[in-house]
């Protein structure tokens, strides 16, 4: 009587514990090798600005070059950590639900650093262009005219997705076999599509030509934004909550 | 160590009756824990706990709690007794069956106990006939 | 928080492998074909014991020790570990998982970053993690845990294993062939401290291997598994008197040998060796005795090869 009521205690302890130790190692290497990616990138923009001055004029800023990336580079490092993570978890004795909660919590906070970081790179650089008398515009990514608040939240919906994506990536082949995961591909790309399109609004066409731009544009970008993360995160529970682990060779 | 055929809880069993009979380990006298006897000999702990309760059983060893095993007073004493009268069944008998086998008198056995000169020749003599 | 060692029990359990797509630890694709690994494995793992899984090579122990340790569900059949009268589906059950560490041959480890990286990640998920053992343990190992586990040899990265195994003190222990590579001495340093450990801190152990000889004076329960079905599941003791040998005059030795099964057979000229199943009756010892045949024990390693193997197979199913 007594040891089931344990059980249930140190089950709910073990859920955290090993959550956390999750995010730890999903999460915290992704933030870790972020800050070799925003060196780098802060770097790389820097650069292409000096060049652009000495050789050219300037045209509305470089950071609109180099931001793409962050998608990219996030979906990689998922995709390249979620299979290194797994067999790791469930060894230290995690189950698959708190390995998601942890996967979960990990794609959206590391998707808000990321996007404070993109929009506060944004606002530096408006501000410099400005201050230096340069024409300054924002081409790509973000929604155009948005405050600091929309920039970063569109971002993390999107790196969000996008880290959620990299881990489904090789999950869809373990799952649906060779031919199903190269299909599974395709599914995803839809859905990476679509929270460009959806939070970008502007790139490529948006939902201007629906609703125009204002305020309705922007809570019907983010939300599809909020949508495509819902999407993917209910995937991710799909795949994963059941996912065995077979005797590993190598 | 502990590597004849028989189970090796018997083997430990024997090995510290072995060592009561011979004084080694005395009355009253702590014996090495299960633990230790895991460790040092490399067998799992409950083989060596198997081999101990037999002996409690045998009335060799005793518990005392939280202290560990200890040799019953009066266990030596215990095991000579059962060596001796073991010693009759196991030891002389076998021996008697096989002379009889052999043709060897009583006689000659006994005279051969009490070391006198075996009176109708040599018993090995008598066995080649 | 400390629990009660795990007890863990398969009932009539089958694990059929489809052909799939996996992927490896370095992030690769690589297809694995399917099959029967296990089929109709009732067994027991006594809560507190130490057991030993024997079973050849692709015998069906790393499925069921992935059983166990919720790696995987059963096609067919049911799974319970846990405290003793209180055995669940270890199939994401956090109380459950949590209280079993399993140390699979691949390692589970980061196989790229520092090998403090990995212990880090386990003192950070294991509740009863001790680190001051595990740093002792890596002293007696003598294992650098500046470097990676893909620059350690074969022997230390099971070293690296076993130390994971013990430190996180779980309270179903599982050493999946952990011995491998290691060197004698470190084999034996490992017992010992397995031994030691388990002393003072008891919980359930269930060691796999091939390698009967040196371990099996660990066990006290024994589970031998050949091709995906449970030969036997008893006390060491128990399957230690499941074998008597047979020397002597090859004609008194085949009379003695009759009523029972035969495992193995050797003659050399008039006089044959010969190892039967079971114990022999009194009769049939004193028979032994009159025609000068001796009797002797076998190893577990011995009776281990002889059931596994192919001619036994042969042999019963004459």
């Amino acid at each position: 009587m007594s040891a089931t009521i344990d059980l249930d205690e140190s089950g709910r302890l073990a859920h955290r514990r090993t959550m956390l130790a999750m995010e730890k190692r999903f999460g915290g290497g992704l933030l870790l090798t972020g800050v070799w990616y925003w060196t780098s990138i802060i770097f790389a923009s820097i650069v292409i600005a000096v060049l652009q001055s000495r050789f050219s004029v300037l045209e509305g800023g470089t950071l609109q070059y180099v931001l793409g990336s962050t998608r990219w580079f996030l979906f990689t490092m998922g995709m390249i950590l979620v299979a290194v993570t797994l067999p790791l978890h469930l060894a230290s004795g995690g189950t698959r639900s708190s390995f998601v909660a942890g996967l979960f919590r990990s794609a959206l906070y590391v998707g808000l650093a990321n996007g404070i970081m993109a929009a506060a790179l944004v606002t530096a650089e408006g501000l410099t262009w400005n201050a230096l008398g340069w024409d300054w515009q924002f081409r790509q990514g973000l929604v155009p005219g948005g405050s600091f608040i929309v920039d970063a939240a569109s971002e993390t919906l999107v790196l969000a997705t996008y880290i959620l994506i990299g881990t489904l990536l090789p999950a869809g082949f373990q799952r649906l076999g060779a031919w199903g995961g190269s299909f599974w591909i395709l599914a995803l790309l839809a859905i990476a599509l679509f929270v460009d399109w959806s939070v970008h609004s502007g790139y490529i066409f948006g939902w201007d030509p629906l609703v125009g731009a204002g305020t309705a544009r922007t809570l019907l970008g983010l939300g599809g934004g909020v949508l495509a993360v819902a999407v993917t995160a209910f995937a991710v529970d799909r795949f994963y909550r059941d996912m065995p682990l077979r005797p590993a060779l190598g | 160590m502990f590597d004849g055929p028989e189970p090796i809880y018997v083997q430990i069993a024997a090995w510290i009756r072995a060592q009561v009979l011979s004084g080694e380990l005395g009355e009253e006298e702590q014996v090495m824990s299960t633990t230790q006897f895991a460790t040092t000999f490399r067998i799992n702990p409950a083989t060596a706990a198997k081999a101990f309760s037999g002996l409690v059983e045998e009335g060799l060893l005793y518990k005392r709690r939280g202290l560990g095993m200890f040799v019953a007073p009066g266990a030596r004493e215990k095991l000579l007794a059962d060596h001796r009268q073991r010693y009759f069944a196991e030891v002389l008998d076998p021996a008697l069956a096989q002379a009889d086998i052999l043709d060897i008198p009583v006689g000659d056995i006994i005279d051969y106990v009490l070391g006198r000169a075996p009176r109708s020749g040599a018993g090995v003599a008598k066995k080649e006939k | 928080m400390s629990l009660d060692p795990f007890g863990a029990r398969l009932d009539d359990v089958a694990v059929r492998y489809s052909t799939s797509w996996r992927v490896t630890q370095q992030g690769t694709f690589s297809k694995a074909t399917g099959g029967i690994a296990l089929d109709g494995a009732t067994s027991l793992f006594p809560a507190g014991a130490i057991t030993g899984l024997l079973g050849r090579n692709g015998a069906g122990k790393t499925t069921l020790l992935s059983l166990l340790a919720g790696f995987r569900r059963p096609t067919a059949g049911t799974v319970r570990v846990g405290p003793e009268g209180s055995e669940q589906d270890p199939f994401e059950n956090p109380a459950i998982v949590s209280g079993v560490q399993l140390v699979r041959e691949a390692g589970d480890v980061l196989t790229d970053e520092k090998v403090s990286a990995t212990l880090k990640h386990y003192a950070a998920a294991r509740p009863r993690w001790d680190s001051d053992y595990a740093d002792r343990l890596l002293d007696l190992f003598e294992l650098d845990v500046r470097k990676t586990p893909s620059a350690l040899s074969r022997g230390k990265r099971s070293a690296l294993g076993a130390t994971i195994g013990l430190a996180a003190r779980a309270p179903l222990t599982i050493f999946d062939e952990v011995y491998l590579g290691m060197d004698a001495p470190t084999r034996y340093a490992f017992y010992d401290e397995l031994l030691k450990d388990y002393a003072e801190h008891p919980r359930t152990i269930i060691l796999s291997s091939h390698l009967v000889e040196e371990s099996e004076r660990l066990f006290e329960h024994v589970v031998v598994v050949d091709r995906g079905r449970i030969l036997l599941a008893e006390p060491a003791d128990d399957m230690r008197g499941r074998g008597t040998s047979l020397t002597g005059n090859a004609d008194a030795v085949a009379r003695l040998a009759a009523g029972h099964r035969l495992l193995h057979r050797q003659e050399l000229g008039p006089t044959a060796m010969v190892t039967v199943e079971g114990p022999l009756t009194d009769e049939e010892a004193a028979e032994a005795a009159d025609s000068g045949v001796a009797i002797g024990s076998v190893p577990l390693q011995d009776l281990f090869v002889h059931l596994t193997s192919t001619t036994a197979r042969k042999e019963s199913e004459r």
